[in-house]
């Protein structure tokens, strides 16, 4: 090798990489100079340093390539259903709802409403002014479902009384719960708390839930995992298209629902498969606990920037990461844009809640719009924007689901493990889709959009990430 | 070094920039190029017919006037004449055929799928003149003749032209011009070698340049323009780099040595035989052969 000066600098031809303000490219491609553009941002603001520090932790990739084993390792079975007071200890006066911790005083209109709704329908309450009232007061405890290992669509909210699904891992043998679907439109998890609500939600309680259990006591765990790499084949994403999951949960159950015959009226049969049928979302509050179940198999790994949830209340959008415990990183809520119902207009969206993000947190939702593209007809955008958004998030996560393929993309692996590092270094942020509640307590659903989660999660996020790098493991 | 400077006299015809023509207009916008300070100068004369010699993924070669305009996109071997651009889709854009005639002159070349115009020029790399001390002398040719499979696949009349050498012996240019199959022969190969590797040493050279350039018309006119340029110092950048370090503070001269055995198929090996043969035939006056 020659040692020329400046290393042949002024004597070889240059290789010209660009990056950013595309006018040097330009420039120099009309002069017939060979440009390689590199599609190459600045970091997030305020995240320079917290990357820097992070990226030179010596446990980062071990702890990362650990975080998406476990990820992609983990099992989902349903295995029971029971009231909330039995399977999550939920005593009269506590209620989960979805996000990150909220107080009543900063819950938005549709959380309201479904924390009315829930005092009523626990008996708390015998109007909506006593509910409000002691809402507000020292007796009613206020916690994130999140918080018990549970999840919760929308305003998430589950009261003592109401039945959940139980999901375990067979792997790890942590165990999650969610609350049953109500269907569309006036439903308490979007606000909506009137009296065709309540009527549902005891029926839910006396009728769907135990009928429901008893089936699947008989009928063994289901593996719910199987149903998510199913419907994805199925042209379901498991966010907003639960259609396919839905009516293979009622074929394997129907047998053990219609054997119930006898031991209750053939109405109240009827009326359960009839409920579960046409309600093409009831299992997203099956899908939601499984995504929960893979993600909580990575909790508590040190040193680990992989995102294992994200959730919002309605208020604020939060997060938290493998590698720093149960500590919740928020920031106020984006509102999702997309079409609404009826006359609903954008000025009637609640700014973005629930915790079914946690399906794009493990790879669904959003993260497979490609293998859904009849989903942009519920949530907006077009099929060139779902295949796009697919290839995109492969830019923020770890790696490919061994078994949630995406068929028209060859059937490569979903993306999965979100990389808060890489949201910070590209500034790609996880794409959501999500219904939208009405702004106003008790208005219920106005439509379905897309949604990004506020970029200032992940600074935060990545500050107290960094801050648990080891001293001397990292960049000064 | 490439010269970023704007052609001190841009062609008339051209737009400044690509452009946008009117709706109707057949072709797409001009793809720019850049222009060896070496190209032939009916690129920028009066437009007329120029044939396509040869086309490669990354190459194609324009002959008028026994003169050899070579297109060359990235990846290309960068030979001294040539107009470059900036992308092999621009290169592919032209849908050149061997055999067809395209249309050069005023800085452009129009084809049938597209057009290109000079954008600026470009300034060849030439080797260094300067005598060769007697330990980089003997440090160079043990580099060539080090390396692996040199004559693997070469005429014998190269072989023996080595062989000659060794003894003293002037090689035979007649004999050499033209010899072996392809664009470029490898008698020619070797010829260039020669060429260079008499400029670099700035040695004694026995009148072969100006034998090398009175049967030059016996060669293929992409051979002969090389040769034309190889008298004058001019080499693809693997060659001005060995030549380079020949001169520079001693060092291990097995990489650049592969580099220019690694051009072409055996174009590569011809062109170190030749350097060979220049370090061999021109012992130093004042010393022994080491």
């Amino acid at each position: 090798m020659s040692t020329s000066p400046l290393h042949g600098l002024l004597s070889r031809e240059p290789a010209v990489v660009t990056a950013g303000a595309p006018l040097f490219a330009d420039a120099l491609r009309a002069q017939a100079v060979p440009v390689t553009d590199v599609e190459w941002r600045p970091p997030l603001e305020g995240t320079a340093d917290a990357v820097a520090r992070v990226l030179a932790d010596p446990r980062r990739v071990e702890a990362n390539a650990l975080a998406l084993e476990r990820i992609t390792s983990a099992g989902a079975e349903l295995v029971r259903l029971a009231p909330a007071s039995e399977a999550l200890d939920l005593k009269p006066g506590e209620f989960l709802h979805s996000g990150p911790p909220l107080t009543w005083e900063r819950a938005s209109g549709p959380m309201r409403g479904a924390l009315i709704g829930a005092m009523l329908f626990e008996g708390l309450a015998e109007t909506e002014e006593e509910a409000v009232e002691k809402l507000a007061g020292p007796d009613i405890t206020l916690a994130p479902c999140h918080s018990r290992g549970a999840v919760g669509p929308m305003a998430g909210v589950i009261s003592p009384s109401m039945w959940v699904f139980e999901l375990r891992d067979p792997v790890h043998g942590t165990v999650s719960h969610c609350s049953l679907n109500e269907g569309l439109g006036k439903v308490l998890r979007y606000g909506a708390y009137s009296e065709e609500v309540l009527v549902r939600l005891r029926w839910m309680r006396d009728v769907l839930g135990p009928v429901l259990g008893e089936a699947v006591e008989r009928h063994g765990p289901i593996d719910i995992k199987a149903y998510l790499a199913q419907m994805l084949q199925m042209g379901d994403e498991g966010h907003n298209r639960n259609r396919s999951a839905t009516l293979m949960f009622l074929r394997d159950l129907l047998p053990h629902i219609v054997t119930q015959v006898g031991e209750r009226s053939a109405e109240d049969i009827a009326e359960v498969c009839r409920f579960v049928g046409a309600n093409d979302h009831f299992a997203l509050n099956l899908v939601m606990p499984a995504c929960k179940l893979a993600m909580a198999a990575a909790k508590g790994i040190e040193g680990s920037s992989v995102v294992v949830t994200m959730a919002r209340n309605g208020t604020d959008f939060g997060i938290q990461l493998a590698g720093t415990g149960d500590e919740w990183f928020t920031a106020p809520a984006n509102t999702p844009q997309g079409l609404f119902l009826g006359s609903y207009g954008p000025e009637d969206a609640n700014p973005d809640i629930g915790d079914s993000a946690i399906t794009e947190t493990a790879g669904m939702g959003g993260f497979v719009m490609a293998t859904a593209p009849a989903i942009v007809r519920l949530v907006g955008g077009d099929v060139d924007f779902a295949l796009t958004t697919t290839r995109t998030m492969y830019e923020i996560t770890l790696g490919e689901h061994p078994t949630l393929q995406v068929p028209i993309l060859e059937f490569r692996g979903a993306p999965i493990a979100i990389d808060a590092v890489a949201v910070a270094r590209t500034g790609v942020l996880p794409q959501i889709n999500t219904g939208m509640a009405g702004r106003v307590a008790g208005v219920g659903q106005v439509g379905a959009g897309l949604v990004t989660p506020p970029e200032d999660v992940f600074v935060q996020a990545l500050q107290a990430l960094a801050e648990r790098v080891p001293a001397g493991g990292g960049a000064a | 070094m490439p010269s970023l400077a704007v052609d001190p006299s841009p062609p008339a015809a051209a737009p400044a920039a690509p452009s946008v023509g009117p709706a109707s207009a057949p072709r797409a916008a001009l793809l720019p190029a850049a222009a060896s300070t070496l190209a032939p100068a009916w690129l920028h004369g009066a437009p007329a017919p120029a044939t396509v010699v040869g086309t490669f993924d990354s190459a194609a070669y324009l002959l008028r006037d026994d003169e050899v305009l070579p297109l060359l996109a990235p990846g290309a071997l960068l030979l001294p004449g040539g107009l470059r651009l900036a992308t092999a889709d621009d290169l592919r854009a032209l849908r050149l055929r061997t055999g067809d005639e395209v249309e050069v002159g005023s800085g452009t070349v129009l084809a049938r799928g597209g057009a290109l115009a000079v954008r600026r020029t470009w300034r060849p790399r030439r080797v260094p003149q300067a005598s060769l001390p007697l330990a980089h002398r003997g440090a160079a040719l043990a580099a060539v003749l080090a390396t692996p499979h040199l004559t693997d696949d070469l005429p014998a009349p190269l072989l023996d032209t080595l062989h000659a050498a060794e003894d003293g012996a002037l090689p035979d240019v007649a004999a050499l011009l033209g010899l072996g199959p392809g664009l470029t022969p490898a008698g020619d190969d070797l010829l260039c070698g020669l060429l260079l590797g008499l400029r670099a040493t700035d040695g004694e050279a026995h009148g072969i340049p100006e034998d090398v350039g009175a049967a030059a018309h016996r060669t293929t006119a992409l051979s002969a323009t090389l040769l034309r340029q190889a008298a004058l110092g001019y080499a693809v950048p693997p060659v001005v780099e060995l030549l380079s370090s020949w001169h520079g503070a001693p060092a291990d001269l097995t990489l650049p040595t592969s580099r220019v055995a690694a051009v072409g198929h055996t174009s590569g090996r011809a062109l170190l035989l030749g350097l060979a043969v220049a370090l061999l035939i021109d012992p130093t006056p004042s010393e022994g052969p080491s």
